[in-house]
């Protein structure tokens, strides 16, 4: 098949797995309630707020405050908190895998987004919907 | 075409998608507009294919794609700009791949159908993998590391994404197409050589007095 015939035939799959991915992450955007689920376990954004610690990070563009991350989950019972690694997901399904030490300079804010000041930007994954312990 | 030429168009092309990833793609984040996207479809491919039309030399755009993620290395702005800049590289990397077996002349994109058919093909190749390059990238340089499975989960996001792209690259393409019939060889040496420094320098220049404002501030 000569070039002619085959450059339009790779643009339309190109636009077919575009619209289609499209199609599947409007399908599955999980929804954006209050509630976070970690380890399992579902938490309302007021709960988190009034069992765990508040903590300022301060980043190379500004400051934010939220929750510590490490005693929320410490205070929503993981056990062995160093021996893990945790994966924060957002709404999207916008993911990152963390460590114990990041926790430790990691904040989730009111607005659930989660800030870490040993991490550049792209780590800030806004809506969180997911804590999960690895 | 006179090598020195070639190689001042390397810089000058480069200096500008540079200039453009640092100083209007912050604007354009800074928006909330879809920047990658604009910056890929527009900037990328539009500099990309207009220095493949105007000097028809295969590997001028890898060139570019050093320069402009070198330029983008001195700017501190947004995140890990060492994973930008080996981003934009990559960038230059694979559209020189796609176009490798496109002839010289690029007679193919005459027709409008072709043209519509290869920017398309382009911008959503070069925004998905210069997303995907940046997802790899960002992680292992840092304490946190790269986890495959947080690339897969996003993966359909970066192919939804790049849709955007795909559709204002089959328009850039076809537009820049019209300097086809523009010789850029007729310019005289002293007015090409003149304005090509001037301009890649103004490129630099802003971008580093905009890097020490950045710091100073």
């Amino acid at each position: 098949m000569d070039r002619e015939r085959i450059i339009p035939i790779v643009a339309i799959v190109v636009l077919l797995v575009g619209s289609l991915s499209t199609i599947y992450v409007h399908g599955t955007v999980e929804s954006s309630d209050d509630k976070i689920t970690i380890n399992g376990h579902s938490y309302t954004v007021n709960y988190i707020f009034s069992i765990a610690e508040q903590r300022t990070v301060v980043t190379n563009d500004g400051s934010f405050s939220g929750v510590a991350l490490d005693d929320l989950l410490e205070k929503t019972g993981t056990k062995c908190i160093s021996c893990h690694t945790y994966t924060i997901t957002g709404k999207e399904g916008y993911s990152k895998t963390v460590t114990w030490k990041n926790l430790q300079n990691g904040i989730l804010t009111k607005e659930r987004k989660v800030v870490f000041s040993d991490l550049p930007k792209a780590f800030r994954v806004r809506d969180v919907v997911s804590i999960e312990v690895n | 075409m006179e090598k020195k030429r070639m190689i001042a168009g390397i810089i000058l092309f480069g200096s500008i998608w540079g200039f453009s990833e640092c100083i209007i793609g912050s604007y354009l984040r800074d928006a909330g507009l879809p920047a990658g996207a604009i910056m890929t479809a527009i900037f990328a491919i539009g500099l990309m294919t207009a220095t493949r039309i105007l000097y028809k030399q295969p590997g001028m755009q890898l060139g570019m794609g050093v320069v402009a993620g070198t330029l983008r290395l001195i700017n501190p702005f947004t995140g890990c700009f060492i994973c930008s800049a080996i981003a934009i590289m990559a960038e230059g990397a694979i559209f020189e791949l796609m176009w490798y077996h496109m002839s010289r002349d690029l007679s193919e994109i005459k027709k409008l159908k072709l043209s519509i058919s290869m920017g398309i093909i382009s911008a959503y190749v070069l925004y998905v993998a210069g997303f995907i390059v940046t997802q790899i990238t960002t992680p292992l340089l840092t304490s946190a590391g790269f986890h495959f499975s947080d690339l897969l989960s996003f993966l359909p996001q970066i192919l939804s994404r790049g849709l955007l792209a795909a559709l204002i690259g089959g328009i850039t393409v076809p537009a820049v197409s019209a300097l086809r019939n523009f010789d850029i060889s007729s310019i005289s040496a002293k007015r090409y050589y003149t304005t090509s420094t001037s301009i890649a320098a103004l490129c630099w220049i802003v971008v580093i007095l905009n890097t020490l404002f950045f710091l100073g501030a």
